[in-house]
């Protein structure tokens, strides 16, 4: 919708956009390279917003394995 | 400086190592073997009378004027088309010469107007010079004989004149058409004394194939082409060389002027980019500096409702600062950011992006490269090491296969594209991968080899097959891949690539081109002594831009395409300096030179140099910042030279960014879209003011010097320092230069930059420091900047933006050659004559079945917006497939592109938009459809 704020949605939007495009190395090292591509490109305020609250409702489970391994912090930058 | 005469040695220079040694007029000279008598003369300080002759041409020997005498030989040949042999004595001064000369001059004048002392090129006109330097002191034929005084001017070019009446038939022109520029608009019509230049059959410029670059005015001895401004104001005195503002080629150009006025634009034939041609743009529009439109004061207001409100620059700046401290306080460091512009120099980005991350604290600094060459940056960096393309222009000399995706140079780049047009009229193939058929695909002299005209958003899946037919048909040059790249990535990758899921044959029912037309074009590439890619928005503008840049690579390294002359990767960037605004560290994760925020030992740099704290996260990205303005976090903007309401995609998401702000501050020429939701706009300064560099497509970093004072009274620069202080963080500089010494200081590939050494050599290719102090035309040539090349898999994931029931069409977007961007330049330009408003490309079928006609408006709608703009009917574009420009905002047509955009860098998706067409009883402009 033109004019809505971003929501949940568009972050798991382009977190799923992401990690389709690592899918080929297998969720493990997908979910590496997701969690590294935020770490690096993401601000501050998107990750906070987008590792808030356990819903993992629409995310793509390379996704799920990228946020937990963001909020272990064990993936650098 | 006076006005700059660059010497015209006669006749191109000739390549080769050996050379031969001649005397001439006694004096020895040593040149290049197949160097003409006349350019050999030249080099040793002789310059032999012509005027059908010039450097810039092949020798065409048909005015006479340039006759030699050669010892032990009859005769007297023309020194413009005899090339030197060893031991060659030529007189080029004896008593026979002066005659035939004078005989030669006698015939010209005796058709020609003796109205020198009223003529716009009295001082200025070879024909004029010659007659002086042969002695001609009067015409024995008198001038009651036939001739062509009474020839009709024709003067539909808004720009130039053609007055047949001074017309020498020399055929400079035609040639520079032909062999310059490459369009082959002129000829000469009739044959003897009926000979005349004609620009195609109706003898009117306007309305024939000319693209009015110019170079047939640069070229002609006479005033018979002339520009309108030196007719208008006179010859000019002096000159002041710069850089043209429009796109990433960087062309230099003499400005030449009277006394502060511009009275026309002279492509340098010492610039490394252009080598003495122009374009329209370049040669022609620039009145938009002077326009009157332009803004010259600061202005302010407390609303966007209200009206804008004149202040001093002290007024301005106070309370700029004032707000943006005070959005701070309220609502946190982070909630304000900037948008730095490619139109600017390197210097003003450079203390944009410093009074971002050290005046307000924070990484939000973004670039208007976001929304176009962001995924050339990530991707080159992530398989070669450093974000920037890999050759100079005059590579592609060398290239004997040409591989152009996704651009469209006789349009956006027109004077790369005249280089590259000679280099495949010399025998090099030619494949174009693109969804409509550009001129290249087939102009005089040019036709493509293959044209793989496949569906937008298919990209990664036709570079795919590519690579697979070069690694299952065995065509990987393998020495290369194991002197060069990482053999674990390139095992993997080949693997991954050898599937047959990304064959041709498998791939077809995507991208609907021919499996057959895949395989040959593979083929050629993998097989050509020398290969280059060269590659545009239509690759980086997708979903998947990043991944189609990165597979680009692949096929380059995969096939040796990489470190020399004719081959490589290369990005044709939009703007004039998109290159620079990205290497002076515009991205919200980068410092200058690419290196991460995070990356401790370069944020220490600046934390020393800028004596402050600074953030190791990323910051927002443009779009991100859109979105935490509508969210509430995100509350003052600084945007430079950047009209985001226009040029961002779904451009109703944007203006409600814009709208929701507290605080944007727009620094610009001209009040535009982007400027209806600032509450301060600070005017800026056109290129003619400018002083500092951009750098081109090329990574060349080119000075651009102030022809006149600011006329704000300020650089842009200055102010966005006096902003920082301001705010409290002091900064300052003496000048650009200085600006220059903290970036080389601060930069390692700038470490050897100065303007110093710029004003010396011309300009300089980064890297450049210790190790490359005259800077890198070429990049890799040894071994990649990260080390060993790095293949990476590239997927084909389809764009989530399908054609539908409701949408089934997919618009695709591009560029015109006279206009630029959004238009705000050239639509304050006798441009908007060739382009007076952007039209909807439309494949005849998708047309009928619509009702369209052409000519009529039609309305176009996206599942975002909507808008209307007259059909052309065309088979440039295929079915099912619409097109079309965006330069006007009348039109918008960024109201129905989309916030789909690339994976890894968030540039939006503007090349792939499914829509609807329906016609429309008339116009009405972009409207949103609730």
């Amino acid at each position: 919708m033109a004019g809505a704020p971003v929501t949940r949605a568009d972050l798991v939007r382009m977190a799923n956009q992401i990690a389709a495009n690592f899918r080929h190395h297998g969720t493990d090292v997908a979910a590496g390279e997701v969690a590294g591509h935020l770490r690096r490109f993401w601000s501050t305020s998107m990750r906070a917003e987008f590792l808030a609250g356990q819903d993992t409702t629409g995310l793509d489970p390379i996704v799920v394995a990228a946020k937990e391994l963001l909020r272990s912090g064990a993936t650098g930058p | 400086m006076a006005l700059l005469e660059e010497h015209d040695l006669g006749t191109p220079s000739v390549a080769g190592s050996s050379t031969v040694k001649v005397v001439v007029d006694g004096l020895q000279v040593t040149v290049p073997e197949g160097t003409s008598v006349m350019r050999a003369a030249a080099i040793a300080g002789i310059d032999i009378p012509k005027l059908c002759a010039t450097d810039s041409l092949t020798a065409f020997g048909s005015c006479r004027l340039c006759v030699v005498e050669v010892e032990g030989r009859t005769g007297t040949p023309a020194s413009c088309t005899t090339p030197v042999e060893p031991g060659m004595r030529v007189a080029t001064q004896t008593a026979r010469l002066a005659k035939l000369r004078r005989g030669v001059m006698e015939l010209y004048i005796s058709d020609h107007p003796l109205d020198c002392l009223t003529c716009a090129a009295n001082g200025d006109c070879e024909l004029q010079d010659m007659a002086g330097a042969v002695g001609l002191r009067d015409v024995r034929y008198g001038y009651a004989g036939e001739n062509h005084l009474d020839a009709e001017k024709e003067e539909s070019n808004p720009y130039f004149s053609f007055d047949p009446a001074k017309c020498i038939v020399c055929s400079r022109c035609v040639r520079a058409c032909e062999e310059t520029q490459g369009t082959f608009a002129l000829t000469i019509a009739g044959r003897g004394f009926g000979s005349k230049v004609m620009p195609g059959p109706t003898g009117n410029f306007l309305g024939s194939e000319c693209v009015s670059c110019g170079a047939c005015v640069h070229v002609c001895p006479t005033a018979t082409l002339e520009e309108k401004s030196v007719i208008s104001l006179g010859v000019p005195g002096r000159t002041v060389v710069t850089t043209c503002a429009y796109c990433g080629v960087g062309c230099a150009f003499k400005a030449e002027l009277r006394g502060d006025e511009v009275v026309r634009m002279v492509p340098l034939k010492g610039g490394g980019a252009n080598e003495g041609h122009s374009c329209v743009k370049g040669r022609f529009a620039w009145g938009y500096a002077t326009h009157a439109d332009r803004v010259l004061a600061p202005l302010v207001r407390d609303a966007i409702t209200d009206p804008w409100r004149e202040v001093s620059w002290a007024e301005a700046i106070s309370y700029t600062a004032a707000r943006l401290r005070a959005i701070q306080a309220e609502h946190g460091t982070a909630s304000i950011g900037g948008i730095s512009s490619s139109r600017c120099t390197n210097e003003e980005v450079f203390v944009v992006q410093k009074l971002v991350r050290a005046a307000f604290g924070n990484n939000n600094i973004d670039t208007c490269a976001r929304v176009c060459h962001s995924p050339t940056g990530f991707g080159l960096k992530q398989t070669y090491g450093t974000s920037a393309g890999t050759q100079d222009f005059a590579s592609v000399a060398e290239a004997d296969v040409i591989v152009i995706i996704g651009a469209n140079p006789t349009e956006a780049h027109p004077v790369f594209a005249s280089r590259m047009s000679r280099r495949l009229r010399e025998g090099a193939e030619l494949v174009v991968i693109d969804p409509r058929r550009i001129g290249l695909v087939r102009q005089p002299h040019v036709s493509a080899a293959h044209h793989l005209q496949l569906q937008p958003g298919t990209n990664v899946a036709v570079v795919n097959a590519l690579a697979n037919v070069i690694v299952t048909e065995g065509l990987v040059d393998t020495d290369f891949v194991a002197e060069r790249c990482d053999p674990v990535e390139f095992e993997r990758w080949a693997e991954f690539i050898s599937d047959p899921e990304y064959s041709p044959e498998a791939t077809e029912a995507i991208t609907g081109v021919p499996a057959d037309e895949v395989r040959a074009t593979a083929r050629l590439y993998a097989t050509a002594r020398n290969a280059a890619i060269y590659y545009g928005l239509g690759v980086t503008e997708h979903s998947q831009g990043s991944t189609m840049v990165m597979g680009m690579a692949n096929l380059a390294m995969a096939t040796g395409n990489i470190g020399r002359e004719g081959v490589g990767v290369n990005p044709l960037r939009g703007q004039n300096n998109v290159q620079g605004s990205c290497d002076m560290g515009s991205f919200p994760h980068e410092f200058s030179g690419y290196r991460h925020v995070s990356d401790d030992t370069a944020r220490h740099i600046f934390e020393q140099c800028w004596g402050r704290p600074l953030d190791a996260e990323p910051g927002l990205r443009i779009p991100n910042m859109f979105d935490g303005a509508l969210e509430g976090t995100f509350s003052a903007l600084f945007v430079q030279g950047e009209d985001i309401a226009q040029s961002d995609p779904n451009t109703r998401h944007v203006q409600a960014a814009l709208s929701a702000l507290d605080l944007c501050i727009v620094q610009d020429l001209f009040l535009n879209e982007t400027s209806a939701f600032a509450h301060v706009f600070l005017p800026g300064t056109s290129f003619l003011e400018k002083d500092g560099t951009f750098t081109n497509a090329e990574r060349r970093i080119n000075r651009v010097r102030p022809v006149m004072a600011p006329k704000t009274g300020k650089q842009e620069w200055e102010v966005v320092c006096e902003l920082a202080t301001a705010m409290g963080y002091a900064m300052h500089y003496e000048s650009a230069g200085e600006i220059m010494d903290e970036i080389a200081r601060t930069t390692p590939t700038f470490a050897g930059v100065s303007f110093a050494k710029l004003d010396a050599t011309g300009g300089l290719q980064w890297p450049c420091n210790d190790d490359a102090p005259l800077g890198t035309p070429i990049m890799h040539v040894k071994e990649f900047v990260r080390g060993k090349g790095r293949f990476v898999e590239t997927p084909f994931i389809p764009t989530d933006e399908r054609a539908s029931r409701r949408f089934p069409l997919i618009l695709t977007t591009g560029r015109i050659l006279t206009q630029y961007n959004v238009g705000t330049q050239t639509r304050r330009t006798a441009n908007a004559v060739w382009h007076p408003e952007d039209v909807l490309e439309i494949h005849p079928y998708d047309a009928e079945e619509r009702g369209v006609a052409d000519g009529t408006w039609v309305c176009l709608e996206s599942r975002v917006g909507e808008t209307s703009l007259r059909a052309h009917l065309s088979d440039r574009v295929p079915p099912g497939v619409v097109y079309t420009t965006f330069h006007h905002p009348v039109t918008g047509a960024n109201v129905v592109t989309t916030e789909y955009s690339d994976w890894a860098t968030n540039c939006p998706e503007y090349k792939v938009t499914a829509v609807q067409v329906q016609p429309r009883a008339h116009g009405g402009g972009a409207s949103d459809p609730g």
